[in-house]
């Protein structure tokens, strides 16, 4: 049953219960974990500082077992989480040893972390003298100390001009007391230091949490039985996945999905190639991401927890959403990586400053849609390309609190849900590293928080990326500084390669990024560079239009009564209900009514013309 | 003294209960009937009086005002009305660019893995909402005037699709109402008609997605409710009882038919909100307690609610479906646990309890309606915990053959155990879950619920009281005999309450005393309303004043109770400002165990409760008042095979009728102690022992801790 790990080996222990663990116990103890990944997050959001993490909720936590596997993870962050033992397990090699009341501060793409900032807190969890479990508890900072006020830099040509602090799984608390010097330095170096110290407390509180019960649970039930629960669990996400990979085909698939350029520094952008291999009868999904070019000089370089989380993340997305998300469970799904490799294993002094979302996005998009020729199971296209102005870092002064600075991530205004089998796209999913598993920040809120005004946010008509099921329509996202002048920093990807369709669908909404002046209106518009962080004096303002997924099958086969309702509800216009997807309406009734006659004979028509064109 | 009496509409039963002229509690129940609720309603109040010997004119006249009783009604109805989405047509006017509010809400969290699901749409159809040019800003000045003449197109465009509420809702009305109430006045000269709801008049909340989205569901349950209210007092009328119906709401207070109708919204969840009265006046009268976790189990669901300080624990996070009207109501958090819900083995062979469930039909395997699935029902028959000829107060037998072959079939031969290991392993599933759904509102919450009395109500509840409290670390525990109608009898017991509140973000460190003042003055004077409007005597009335707020660069509040810092013309002056902090300081440290004892306050909502105490009490029979150990040989019903895993498996225990039992029995685990309309299992080493007012209290002789179940 139990599967004696190389660390047992060497420290010679064997862990065998008798009769191994029985099948009441599976059920209490799990769900016990769940709770306690639970309790870590809810910790983690109500006592947050910023808003990133207290109202967007872009932060994450996990449990992982003695070996530092992830065994248990609550409702997460994909990025952040599909490999999180990858961020804790450096903690083995720290010089002093692992102790009890340590806490590890790890934040660097280069040892195991997804980008500088998210800030993982790790506490190992002893029970008599024992080591039983990590809790590790992932959040994005308001800012980390880079060289201009954002969290992402995509134009930092290496490390150094990125600007961030660097913690390579750093011992940031020993004995249960902060490490003072480490404090000074971390206040000194970021932005609105007592913000980030309030998100401290908050990531301390949440991996001490659980470790308290953690400590509860081992002392309640004997380390030897939650020794072999821990790997019996991990056994059971093994055989949950197995059985879902045993339903695809053997052999060999390839896919390459583009990031766009960034103008004067990556003139080619970047392409992905991703070849997947499936062994069925063992249940493993491997997919080779090594031939692809190696770390550019900007900060989208992939590092080895990003490209592992969103190669796993893009095959989980096909899969039961029921299969346990642990190590036992992921590690069949193998990820080839090559050290110094733009898609993978990035290396110092390459800067992955932007590695959790852009390229990270389309690998998800990437892998989700190479699957599509593996099977047709939970079918999806690609999702929409990711940072717009929408989502920009802003950062200023609040003449409203005495010219207080202020920096903070907004996380609304971009939509992006691809078209899958079966649904139209999520429309608050955001990114592909994220699927949906973030908050929407509303007008009210930011413009309490901030000195700034929206003026719209609004769905934009015919943006869907057509299909039989559409993608989510983009989204107008119009921002204005109040006072005192706003800069934005964003990396707006999805300007040149649209989000592609699949099985049929139409490509998804070119992104936009411009601003106008407000005394002249909109035809005052002004186009900004897709990467960049320019500054908005009182009377401009900033638009974000996001770009949106793929549709799914063919929009000819959409449900005239689906095309219908958007028609009414103004997603689509009529001239792209009868151009695009062949349905013809009558506008007289309130709700609009299919003409259904019509509808039939133009399809026909549109279908043979089809025929036409490829013959 | 009359009667007092509560009619409950759930999904499945619709229960009556009734404090006697003798002070007395029973609980009847009848099917509820969807087609239309007041048969389902009449036949339990039917029950009810056969039970009394009365006919149904003499005891709806002994439950009027004038015979000195009272009858109110609490429901799902309005709850099932939003879900459905068979509600009113509602038309939305909104701030232009915003016409996607209701669509975005705050961004609806799904599994990030889990792509098989449609987006839910917006409350209110997108075409139903037109935008007009206006802008209020976040201080509440007019950056763009209100475009009129839009307003009268949009009205126009309304009554040409026979729109005959409209919600108004603009950014920033809280901050500034200004425009919304000139919208209200645009449209009532257009047609006086026409039902205007707005959005800083129902929910005065920071946030326009809450505020919004409530504002859209009051105005799409305006005429419904108005309806309802008023068929329930017909037809009651015309079934003898005389005067008015109280109509339970949210917050877990009793109002008249008006109040309701003028603020539908709060008619959502009147029937399960009651949970929680019940339970703070059980742990209250039973054992002087004022902190309680109240469990209300039934066939499809399990409801759990929480009372801090005698106070039901209301929150502003509660959702509805998709929707998260943002309002304060009684926080009533519901998963799909019930004793229909369907055991099953998944692909990794690990046994999983619901969410999908067998409902009432076809219902569990055991109740021989068709059922092939094992359901924690037949779980808890296959252990012995239920008897299978008094089931509902006998109305129905069980079969526990179909019970153990539809284990077997589903949990057992997969697994290859034993039939009792697989039904105990179900029940211990299902406790699982049930426990996880307690710490949602509990230690998610902040709160630490282990000194806080566990109130055990629903028929199905009380076969897993022990395990609850054992995975909560709760030593005290109580079932009351009512626990099958729990809901009903909080009704009984209820209060005339009504929530006012109003938003002002102020910090403490440059506090806007004249800003909150003259808030709080408007806040009393609406809860004097509301006295005068209901006639409260004035030695029953009793207000709350409570403000929300939080540290600086935190965004979720916390409710601070502040009526003890207020000057005796209820303001708040230096001295009551600094109680105030203080009391902030101390709350936080309870939620989150830290305090930053140097930061200052920000305050964002204050909320006045009005409350005309009701007074009533339970009162017990005097004759019994001396305590009897000894259960009397006729509460004896026999001996019965049953499993308890401490006891080393199935053993022969003793099943007692709760009817017969009296003040002080007590009870030895192993052991199983059945009521009309719950039935109890005692585990080992935990004794029950009856209570003064003919409840069960379970104690554990050795402390809590024990593991596995």
């Amino acid at each position: 049953m139990a599967v004696v790990t190389e660390k047992e080996a060497k420290t010679g222990r064997v862990i065998e219960v008798e009769g191994g663990i029985e099948p009441y116990l599976m059920s209490v103890l799990s769900s016990r974990l769940y709770c306690i990944g639970i309790e870590m997050t809810n910790t983690m959001i109500r006592s947050a500082r910023s808003l990133l993490m207290s109202i967007c909720r872009d932060l994450s936590t996990a449990i992982c077992d003695r070996n530092g596997d992830v065994i248990s993870l609550p409702p997460c962050i994909p990025v952040h989480c599909a490999n999180m033992g990858l961020t804790v397990k450096p903690t083995f090699e720290h010089p002093e040893g692992v102790h009890e009341g340590d806490l590890f501060l790890n934040n660097s793409p280069y040892t195991g972390n997804t980008h500088h900032a998210d800030y993982t807190y790790i506490a190992p969890v002893f029970s008599d003298g024992e080591l039983m479990f990590f809790t590790a508890a992932k959040g994005h900072q308001a800012d980390c100390g880079n060289s201009i006020p954002s969290t992402y830099v995509a134009t930092a040509h290496d490390l150094y001009e990125e600007g961030a602090l660097d913690w390579p799984c750093v011992k940031i608390q020993r004995n249960f007391e902060d490490v003072p010097d480490l404090i000074k330095i971390a206040k000194a170096r970021i932005r609105v230091p007592d913000q980030w110290y309030g998100d401290y407390l908050a990531g301390v509180g949440s991996a001490r949490i659980g470790e308290r019960r953690l400590k509860e649970m081992c002392a309640e039930y004997g380390n030897d039985l939650i020794r072999a629960f821990c790997d019996a669990y991990q056994e059971y996400g093994s055989k949950r996945i197995a059985e879902e990979i045993r339903k695809f085909p053997a052999g060999t698939w390839d896919y390459t999905i583009k990031h766009d350029p960034i103008p004067g520094l990556l003139p080619g952008g970047v392409k992905i190639h991703i070849i997947a291999t499936v062994n069925p009868d063992e249940g493993i999904v491997t997919l080779d991401l090594r031939d692809n070019d190696d770390s550019k000089d900007c900060g989208l370089n992939l590092c080895e927890a990003t490209a592992l989380a969103s190669a796993r993340t893009g095959v989980l997305n096909r899969m039961s959403p029921d299969v346990p998300q642990n190590e036992g469970a992921m590690s069949h799904i193998e990820v080839l990586m090559r050290d110094g490799c733009c898609v993978g294993k990035a290396k110092s002094p390459y800067s992955s400053s932007v590695a959790t979302t852009n390229v990270a996005d389309r690998l998800i998009s990437g892998v989700q849609c190479l699957m599509n020729q593996i099977s047709d199971i939970r079918g999806m296209a690609e999702g929409g390309a990711v940072q717009c102005p929408a989502v920009s870092v802003i950062s200023g002064k609040d003449w409203r609190r005495n010219d207080e600075p202020y920096v903070n991530q907004l996380f609304c205004g971009m939509t992006g849900g691809p078209g899958v089998h079966g649904h139209d796209g999520w429309v608050t999913y955001q990114y592909p590293c994220t699927g949906g598993a973030l908050y929407w920040t509303g007008t009210e809120i930011m413009e309490q928080r901030y000195p700034v005004k929206v003026l719209e946010e609004e769905l934009m008509v015919d943006s869907a990326g057509a299909g039989q099921w559409d993608s989510a329509p983009a989204c107008k996202f119009v921002l204005a500084p109040r006072h005192h002048p706003l800069m934005a920093a964003y990396s707006c990807d999805g300007i040149e390669n649209l989000p592609k369709g699949a099985y049929g669908g139409l490509d998804g909404h070119q992104a936009a990024a411009w601003k106008y002046t407000i005394a002249e209106g909109e035809g005052s518009r002004v186009d900004l560079p897709p990467f960049a962080n320019p500054e908005f004096p009182l009377g401009e303002t900033m638009v974000s239009e996001s770009s949106s997924g793929g549709g799914f099958g063919d929009p000819l086969e959409r449900d005239p009564e689906l095309v219908r309702h958007r028609v009414r509800e103004d997603w689509t216009s009529v001239q792209k209900a009868r151009d695009t997807y062949g349905v013809v309406l009558d506008l007289k009734p309130e709700l609009y009514a299919v003409d259904y006659a019509a509808t039939e004979k133009l399809r026909a028509r549109m279908l043979a013309d089809r025929a036409g064109a490829q013959s | 003294m009359g009667k007092y009496v509560c009619i409950d509409v759930g999904g499945t039963f619709t229960d009556a209960a009734v404090l006697d002229e003798n002070g007395d509690i029973n609980v009847f129940k009848a099917p509820t009937t969807p087609h239309d609720y007041l048969e389902g309603m009449l036949e339990a109040v039917n029950r009810a009086a056969d039970y009394y010997n009365e006919t149904l004119e003499d005891f709806l006249l002994s439950s009027s005002l004038a015979s000195g009783g009272a009858l109110t009604h609490g429901s799902t109805i309005a709850t099932n009305a939003v879900l459905e989405k068979k509600v009113g047509k509602v038309g939305l006017i909104v701030t232009k660019g915003f016409r996607d509010v209701l669509l975005f809400r705050d961004g609806p969290i799904k599994n990030p893995f889990d792509f098989q699901i449609d987006f839910p749409e917006p409350y209110i159809p997108r075409y139903l909402t037109l935008p007009v040019d206006e802008r209020m800003n976040a201080e509440g000045g007019i950056d763009t005037p209100l475009d009129e003449d839009g307003v009268r197109g949009a009205v126009e465009q309304f009554r040409a699709w026979d729109v005959d509420t409209i919600a108004v809702c603009l950014i920033w009305s809280v901050a500034n109402p200004a425009h919304e109430q000139r919208v209200r006045e645009i449209i009532k000269e257009i047609d006086p008609s026409i039902e205007v709801i707005l959005s800083s008049e129902v929910n005065p909340c920071i946030r326009e997605y809450r505020r919004w989205v409530s504002a859209a569901m009051d105005a799409s349950l305006k005429r419904l409710i108005a309806t309802y209210c008023r068929r329930v007092n017909r037809r009651m009328n015309e079934a003898g009882f005389e005067g008015e119906v109280g109509m339970l709401n949210s917050t877990g207070g009793v109002g008249s038919a008006d109040e309701l109708i003028a603020r539908p919204l709060y008619a959502i969840d009147s029937g399960p909100a009651l949970a929680p009265v019940a339970g703070a006046r059980l742990s209250r009268s039973e054992l002087t307690e004022a902190d309680a976790v109240v469990l209300d189990m039934g066939g499809t669901t399990f409801d759990v609610s929480c009372v801090r300080d005698g106070v039901c624990a209301v929150s502003r996070e509660a959702k509805i479906g998709w929707e998260i009207p943002g309002m304060s109501r009684v926080n009533v958090h519901s998963i799909g646990a019930g004793g229909g819900s369907i055991a099953w083995v998944d692909a990794g062979d690990m046994v999983r309890v619901g969410p999908q469930s067998a409902g009432s039909q076809p219902g569990p395997a055991c109740y021989d309606r068709g059922g092939k699935q094992a359901t924690v029902t037949d779980a808890n028959l296959v252990l012995g915990y239920l008897d299978p000829d008094y089931f509902n107060d006998g109305k129905m037998n069980l079969r526990m053959d179909l019970a153990e072959q539809a284990i077997k079939a589903s949990v057992a031969d997969p697994l290859g155990l034993s039939l009792e290991e697989a039904a105990f392993t179900i029940w211990t599933t299902v406790n699982a879950n049930m426990v996880t759904a307690i710490k949602d509102i509990t230690i998610w919450q902040g709160i630490d619920p282990r000194d806080f009395v566990m109130v055990v109500g629903g028929g199905a509840c009380g076969a897993h009281a022990i395990p609850l409290a054992e995975g909560l670390e709760m030593s005290k525990v109580l079932i009351p005999k009512t626990a099958g109608a729990l809901s009903a009898v909080g009704g009984v017991f209820s209060d005339a309450i009504s929530e006012f509140s109003g938003s002002i973000y102020t910090e403490t460190r440059d506090f806007d005393f004249a800003g909150v003042n003259s808030m709080l003055r408007s806040l009393f004077k609406q809860g004097d309303a509301f006295f005068e409007r209901n006639h409260i005597e004035p030695d029953k009335r009793a207000v709350e004043v409570w403000m929300e707020g939080r540290y600086p660069y935190q965004v979720w509040e916390i409710p601070v109770r502040i009526d003890d810092f207020l000057t005796s013309s209820g303001e708040l002056d230096d001295d009551g400002l600094r109680g105030m902090v203080d009391a902030f300081h101390a709350e936080h440290e309870k939620a989150f165990a830290v305090r930053e004892a140097t930061a200052f306050v920000e305050c964002v909502f204050w909320r006045l409760k009005a409350i005309g105490k009701r007074g009533l009490e339970q009162r017990y029979d005097d004759v019994n008042l001396d305590p009897v150990a000894a259960p009397s040989a006729s509460a004896m019903k026999g001996r019965r095979q049953a499993y308890f895993r401490e006891a080393g498996g199935m053993v022969e225990t003793p099943l007692y009728l709760g009817l017969q039992l009296q003040y002080g029995n007590v009870i030895e685990g192993p052991a199983v102690i059945v009521e009309p309309t719950t039935t109890i299992a005692i585990q080992p080493k935990y004794v029950a022992e009856v209570t003064k007012y003919g409840n069960y209290l379970i104690n554990s002789l050795n402390g809590h801790g024990s593991h596995g179940r």
